[in-house]
């Protein structure tokens, strides 16, 4: 009997730390979805009140990496998206005086807690729009939860896979990898001109794509030569191993493609301890005022691309950057700017269309207008934002067109 | 190629440091410190608040970090772990695994996800025959060989190091003869876990900190433990140098990718031909 007793004992405590395992193999599993704040209500809550006119809220859901590897990205756009909803707010709101409210959730850029999130916030909070998605992998996932049931827009990820199989309320703002491949590798062919060209890429849907599109716009004879190609977890914090590799293959060129400030910051820092003093080129999108930050001066001389930055010349982004600069006291970048059309264009299209949830005839009127945004006018081709780009690089730790 | 055998060097040190720390609570204390890589992160999360948060100077700063966490070490086994003594070793097991969870947890409430870089004062590039080294990575070598050697000299001169042999050899044996076997444990796991942070806080300034980077650290430790012998301090510094070797020649033949999976290779392989390890004996029933 006590044998007995004790087998169920021993299988008691191995299902135990089985059940420890599982739960807690999910990094970053237990802790909270707040991005800060201490109240009791799991999402987080911003925007106008119900109280003051009567009429229902309009609830736009948020789903971006709160913590995480991405986070800086993640809370850079929403801080984008809140000015826009606290802009909206003060114009009067729209449909009729209805103010934005947004909910935010922490999707940690794994594709498991996106579809989490994007489930929260559509079935229990009965969102009317979803936005958000800083991560490719996570967007494509939590997309299905979405799909024909809601409009969403992809807010920062940029894999082409992530338009595919495409329901008619999917929406992308940022640019893919072929798009700002487009201008950017072009321009390093055309103009830079290094014969041979390192990569150092991670391991993802998005690191994935640029190396598909490298190879289309480097195909022909007096394109760039990638000699040597080397990849990189985003959990990984020493890249000193990729490096020397890279470093022996000799190239004129370093081509970093990482969608994390930190990362990419490290990369070019250790590549500077390690001796690299090639041509310093960074996957276009990724150039950012806090990589400069914190590269320090590992970032001077890089080159990248980008839609955005806050010195460009046109009416709504000169309200837009100074209404952030005070918010904020910092220089709205891509990351913002994005957020900020989110919301912007979720709200102005439902406004133009005339209701909230008759999402046919809002992706209608998403698609076929021409919107003004800080980056510029932009107009949708089968969901796919369509605006402007230039070539920029970093002089004296500033971000600055390239000359 | 010798810069990749630097890197090994500098990897295969802060391996062996947290190897070392591993095997000494397994000898004495009898106890898989499933957190032992948690520390590692306090280590430098230690750091990180002392020299970036609060402005010291990088040495003040680590040397702050080591009481800290050693303050911390003594308070969880005098509290936790020792209770757990007397009962069955999966006990502290299951504990350990708690305080893994809960140190990872509570690091990521109050510092949040997102990676800290933790730069510290010795950022100058050295070039010594044509290997790149930072100051930081020299640092890690110097120091985590005197620290070992340090170790080795207490272990076998210094009174208390010869009663933590003696405890490791044989509990029982050590009890009978009157040593304090309960203040042997509390040494030896405040050093094991000052080896661990001690790693952290070499390492940190060369890249940056998250809360979850224990993880793969206590997974290194661990195969390097089994690689060197279980309750070997030889063998946990030479299993050591030879992963850190191992990973970085492994990199660059696999490429970078397929990293981490030569030391998983090379824990199966060792558990399957020789899993006693390199320096390891039987362990006498306790």
């Amino acid at each position: 009997m006590a044998r007995i007793f004790g087998k169920f004992k021993a299988l008691g405590i191995m299902l135990l730390v089985v059940a420890f395992v599982v739960a807690g193999c999910g990094q970053n599993s237990s802790s909270s979805n707040q991005g800060g704040g201490g109240s009791s209500t799991p999402s987080q809550n911003t925007g106008g009140s119900t109280g003051s006119t009567g009429a229902e809220p309009i609830k736009i859901g948020i789903a971006m990496p709160v913590t995480g590897p991405s986070a800086l990205y993640g809370n850079q756009t929403i801080d984008g998206s809140k000015m826009a909803a606290k802009m909206i707010n003060e114009e009067g709101g729209i449909l009729g005086g209805r103010q934005i409210e947004l909910l935010i959730e922490d999707d940690k850029s794994s594709p498991e807690e996106g579809v989490k999130a994007f489930t929260k916030l559509i079935e229990v909070e009965k969102v009317h729009a979803m936005t958000g998605g800083a991560n490719s992998s996570v967007s494509i996932a939590a997309a299905k939860v979405a799909a024909n049931r809601i409009l969403n827009i992809m807010t920062t990820a940029k894999a082409p896979a992530a338009m595919d199989d495409r329901d008619p309320y999917r929406f992308r703002l940022n640019t893919t990898n072929d798009m700002d491949g487009k201008l950017f590798h072009a321009f390093v062919k055309d103009e830079l001109k290094p014969q041979t060209v390192a990569v150092l890429v991670e391991n993802t849907d998005y690191g994935q794509a640029e190396i598909k599109a490298l190879q289309t716009n480097w195909a022909d004879a007096n394109a760039p030569k990638i000699v040597k190609t080397e990849f990189f977890e985003l959990t990984d914090t020493d890249f000193t191993n990729a490096l020397t590799n890279l470093k022996a293959a000799n190239a004129e060129a370093l081509y970093v493609v990482g969608s994390t400030i930190e990362i990419n910051s490290a990369i070019f820092t250790q590549a500077a301890q390690l001796g690299f003093n090639n041509l310093k080129l960074l996957a276009p999108g990724q150039l950012n005022t806090t990589f400069v930050e914190l590269a320090g001066d590992a970032a001077n001389g890089v080159i990248s691309a980008d839609v955005y930055m806050s010195l460009i010349d046109n009416e709504m982004n000169k309200v837009f950057a100074e209404k952030f600069r005070n918010e904020y006291n910092r220089e709205p970048g891509k990351m913002e700017m994005l957020g900020f059309e989110a919301i912007w264009l979720v709200a102005k299209a439902m406004d133009k269309a005339g209701s909230a949830t008759d999402y046919d005839k809002i992706a209608e009127v998403l698609e076929n207008s021409e919107w003004e945004t800080p980056r510029g006018t932009v107009t949708f081709t089968d969901g796919q934002a369509h605006g402007s780009a230039s070539v920029l690089t970093v002089k004296d730790k500033q971000i600055v067109p390239y000359q | 190629m010798s810069q990749l055998l630097f890197n090994g060097l500098v990897i295969g040190m802060s391996y062996a440091l947290i190897a070392v720390g591993l095997t000494i609570i397994f000898g004495i204390l009898g106890i898989v410190n499933f957190a032992h890589g948690e520390f590692y992160m306090l280590g430098a999360y230690a750091l990180f608040t002392f020299q970036n948060m609060i402005g010291t100077h990088y040495l003040v700063g680590a040397l702050l970090s080591i009481l800290t966490i050693a303050a911390i070490a003594f308070l969880i086994e005098y509290l936790t772990l020792r209770p757990l003594q007397k009962s069955d070793h999966l006990n502290s097991l299951l504990a350990t695994f708690a305080l893994s969870i809960i140190l990872t947890n509570v690091v990521q409430i109050i510092y949040t996800a997102t990676p800290r870089q933790i730069a510290g004062a010795f950022n100058q590039v050295v070039e010594i025959g044509g290997i790149f080294a930072t100051q930081q990575k020299l640092l890690v070598i110097i120091v985590s060989a005197l620290i070992i050697l340090g170790l080795a000299l207490f272990m076998k001169f210094h009174g208390l190091g010869k009663l933590m042999r003696a405890v490791s050899q044989n509990h029982m044996g050590a009890m009978v003869c009157g040593i304090p076997i309960k203040r042997i444990y509390s040494v030896s796991f405040v050093i094991g876990i000052v080896l661990s942070a001690t790693a952290g806080i070499l390492i940190g300034p060369t890249t940056y900190a998250t809360p979850t980077m224990g993880t793969l650290a206590m997974l290194k430790g661990f195969v390097v433990v089994i690689l060197g012998g279980l309750g070997s301090v030889p063998g946990a510094v030479v299993g050591g140098m030879i992963l850190g070797i191992a990973e970085t020649l492994g990199s660059s033949f696999f490429g970078n990718a397929w990293k981490d999976l030569v030391g998983f290779v090379l824990l199966v392989a060792v558990l399957l031909i020789y899993p006693q390890g390199l320096f390891g004996f039987k362990r006498r029933e306790q």
